[in-house]
């Protein structure tokens, strides 16, 4: 368990730093994702196990995703053209080092119990209960609310939207698309 | 214990064919070979250990040398100018299998950088412009080919023609002696190849060279009928290289359905090579690659070249 | 219902995992219309392994090497720890509480490796394989998702364990037909595996695939099948009613249907030809996830 603790610890952390000194796009990316990866591990260590699997399933997901997209816009083809992420070094040191601060005084001055009540059997449900079991309501029209804002602003964004595809009335029997997709439209 | 002589001994050829223009007499006879010894094509150098050229062009040299040297070891280049003696593939397998003759090689990676410019995408973005040329040494590409393309992704966003050391556009000789038949199969094949449908191009490869054999077709209406009956490749097919008049009207499936059936006009070599920068424009890759193939482009070998 | 094996039940994991493989390699030569004969095509695979181990290591220009090399190693290994959850019969390696989210994570590692696969080796062709795979995985995973997460409502449980014992009296794959078929789908797809196989297709010679040989290859083509495999296997437990069968032991019956999908698998991949996924991604989204929101709506309505 420590051994493995450890590992995760370092190895996060290790990846974490990767993420600055590499210099392509695509390796600053997964070793972004390997740091994802061990602190999600460090999740499953703790016995959050749906967490912890969630944030490895997520993070895969969304590496992969922006890989594509800083590719694109970073121009970075094959790690030919050198690039780095540090940015604005100054301001995000300061900024990491207060975060740090804080997080680690957190350790140190919270009032962790001990000894306690015993653990529940599945520390995920106890956690979701604790957090939203009386707002459930609250909760599920959030969500929707949240999900309606996505497609909202999805179709707000969108290059191209029913009204290039079908015509100004709409009345465009195929979709004036520049790949014809499945449905034959 | 020889581990290295007993793994050579025991591993697959994996024949990659590049055909010159003028080779196809070459190219049927390999590709019957292969078959009947069930040796598995090569699509790419990677996979490839057995280089077989059919036909000979010499502008193509400097490609093949290029080719040749992505091949990794164990590597065996065999070429069959004209008519293919069975020997000769024989004594490449004996080759491929010689610890002694592979020990030596060593290659080196071979330079294969593209251009690189920045240009407006489709919808509008400033993206990355590769140039990358397509053929001519390409798995189920018409010899003597090459289709310059500007790449965005996958999105060919302009292509323009170039015929290697090809004169006229007549089309290799060994075609003009055959049963018109056999060409119908031999395009319908490579377009089933492509399309990822190996089983039924493989079908259609046999039925060509019963064909050529003279020998009867037997099949030929039940591969007719499978191909035709497969809601998928329609699918997949439809609005692929769609032209709109002209005596190529239509997408890729029905002209595949023209080869099929025998209704439909055999392929041109000129007027695929004059309308293929627009209907390659703006397609993607796949698609391009099955607008060629559904055009299928016969390129007459120079005598000059 | 279903127990965890000791620790060495981690060893043999991998092995039946690899035989599974093997046979499903065997069967494609076997299928194959040159039609080899049974002998060479059961030395196929075999054959196959020997020729990738003494071919040379290929290399290209400005290539990244270590994302390009590692891409083999994390798709064989998730295709591996995939597996962890699926029980063989009663036993399984580890029957964790989300078995079934676990399993989703591990195969989502393919989006990973067959991008760096293709990134790596700056080629053309290998790139545009990867951003395929990527294209393909964002088309297949949504419905996917929801499939799983319709055999765990059915039970009730992210647990396989649970959703074995939750098919005893009938199998979710005759109540749920549309969950079954888009699982099979999906497992297709996220194999890459033929008719799903335009991440590395013939007319990009090989797509992200395209510049790997030797071990290189080896490992990446192994971690493929081997991913195919899971996916088989796992339907057996969240859709076959796992080990549960008449006459034969619960194991033998896990092996008998794994094979038999695994089988359905290969066999439905030489009867069509390669899905592109401009035309696929399309259905994916207008018809299957609205289909299999429909589905996971009519189960949760009847264990309501």
């Amino acid at each position: 368990m420590a051994v493995v603790f450890w590992v995760c610890a370092v190895g996060a952390v290790a990846a974490g730093i990767a993420v600055f000194r590499v210099d392509s796009m695509a390796r600053a990316t997964f070793a972004l994702l390997a740091s994802f990866v061990f602190a999600g591990v460090a999740v499953l260590l703790v016995e959050l196990t749906y967490l912890g699997v969630l944030v490895i399933l997520m993070m895969v997901m969304e590496m992969v995703v922006m890989v594509v997209f800083m590719v694109m816009y970073m121009m970075n083809p094959a790690g030919l053209m050198p690039m780095t992420m540090v940015h604005n070094q100054k301001g995000s040191l300061g900024i990491a080092a207060g975060v740090f601060a804080v997080l680690a005084a957190g350790v140190y001055l919270i009032d962790w119990p001990d000894g306690g009540p015993p653990r529940p059997d599945d520390p995920t449900m106890q956690l979701g209960e604790g957090l939203m079991g009386p707002k459930m309501l609250a909760m599920i029209t959030l969500g929707l609310a949240l999900f309606a804002t996505i497609v909202v602003t999805v179709v707000l964004a969108t290059h191209r939207g029913r009204y290039d595809r079908y015509g100004d009335a709409l009345d465009r029997a195929t979709p004036d698309d520049p790949v014809r997709g499945g449905l034959g439209r | 214990m020889d581990v290295t002589g007993w793994l050579l001994r025991h591993t697959p050829p994996r024949p990659m064919v590049v055909t010159a223009p003028g080779g196809t007499s070459a190219r049927v006879a390999v590709e019957r070979a292969v078959l009947a010894r069930g040796w598995r094509p090569a699509l790419n150098p990677a996979r490839t250990n057995l280089l077989v050229v059919a036909g000979h062009a010499p502008w193509l040299e400097p490609y093949l040398r290029r080719v040749w040297d992505s091949i990794p070891a164990p590597r065996v280049r065999v070429d069959v100018p004209e008519a293919l003696d069975e020997r000769l593939l024989d004594d490449a397998l004996a080759a491929l299998r010689d610890p002694v003759r592979q020990r030596t090689h060593h290659t080196e990676p071979v330079e294969d950088v593209f251009m690189a410019d920045r240009a407006p995408d489709r919808d509008g973005l400033t993206l990355d412009e590769l140039h990358v040329p397509l053929g001519p040494v390409l798995a189920y590409w018409p010899a003597g080919l090459i289709v310059h393309t500007r790449l965005q992704g996958d999105v060919v966003t302009a292509a323009t023609v170039e015929v290697a050391g090809a004169g006229t556009a007549t089309g290799d000789a060994f075609w003009s002696g055959a049963d018109p038949v056999a060409r119908r199969l031999d395009a319908c094949g490579r377009l089933l190849a492509l399309a990822g449908w190996t089983d039924q191009a493989v079908v259609a490869q046999r039925l060509r060279d019963a064909v050529l054999d003279g020998r009867p077709a037997d099949g030929l209406a039940r591969f007719t009928a499978r191909v035709r009956r497969s809601r998928t490749l329609r699918w997949l097919l439809a609005g692929v290289g769609h032209v709109t008049d002209g005596p190529f009207a239509g997408d890729a499936l029905t002209r595949l359905y023209g080869w099929l059936d025998g209704t439909g006009p055999p392929p041109d070599t000129r007027w695929a090579l004059d309308h293929l920068p627009e209907l390659l424009a703006g397609t993607e890759l796949a698609n391009a690659r099955l607008v060629v193939a559904s055009l299928d482009p016969d390129l007459e070998p120079s005598h000059h070249g | 219902m279903v127990e965890q094996t000791p620790w060495w039940g981690a060893l043999v994991l991998p092995a039946v995992l690899v035989a599974f493989a093997a046979a499903a390699v065997a069967l494609d030569r076997g299928l194959d219309p040159a039609r080899i004969g049974f002998g060479a095509a059961v030395a196929a695979p075999g054959r196959a392994v020997a020729g990738l181990l003494v071919q040379q290591r290929r290399r290209t220009l400005a290539a990244d090497g270590l994302l390009w090399r590692g891409a083999g190693v994390v798709l064989v290994v998730a295709a591996v720890l995939a597996s962890m959850v699926t029980p063989l019969g009663r036993w399984v390696v580890s029957d964790l509480s989300v078995g079934v989210v676990w399993f989703n994570a591990m195969e989502i590692m393919a989006w990973a490796a067959v991008w760096l696969a293709g990134w790596g080796p700056n080629s053309a062709f290998a790139l545009v394989g990867g951003y395929r795979f990527v294209a393909q995985g964002l088309a297949y995973e949504l419905p996917h998702m929801f499939v799983l997460t319709t055999a765990a409502l059915g039970a009730g449980s992210l647990r396989i364990g649970d959703i074995v014992a939750a098919q005893q009296g009938l199998w979710f794959a005759v109540w749920m037909p549309v969950a079954f078929v888009v699982y099979l789908v999906s497992v297709l797809g996220m194999a890459f595996a033929r008719p799903f196989d335009h991440p590395a297709g013939a007319d990009l010679a090989g797509g992200a695939l395209a510049e790997l040989s030797g071990v290189d290859r080896l490992v990446l083509s192994a971690g493929r099948w081997v991913l195919l495999v899971s996916g088989a296997a796992m339907a057996v437990p969240l859709f076959l009613g796992g080990g549960a069968g008449p006459l034969l032991p619960d194991w033998l019956w896990s092996l008998v249907k794994t094979a038999v999908v695994l089988g359905a698998l290969v066999w439905a991949g030489h009867r069509l030809p390669t899905v592109r996924m401009e035309r696929y991604a399309e259905i994916a989204w207008m018809v299957l996830v609205p289909a299999t929101l429909l589905q996971a709506l009519i189960v949760s309505l009847v264990v309501l």
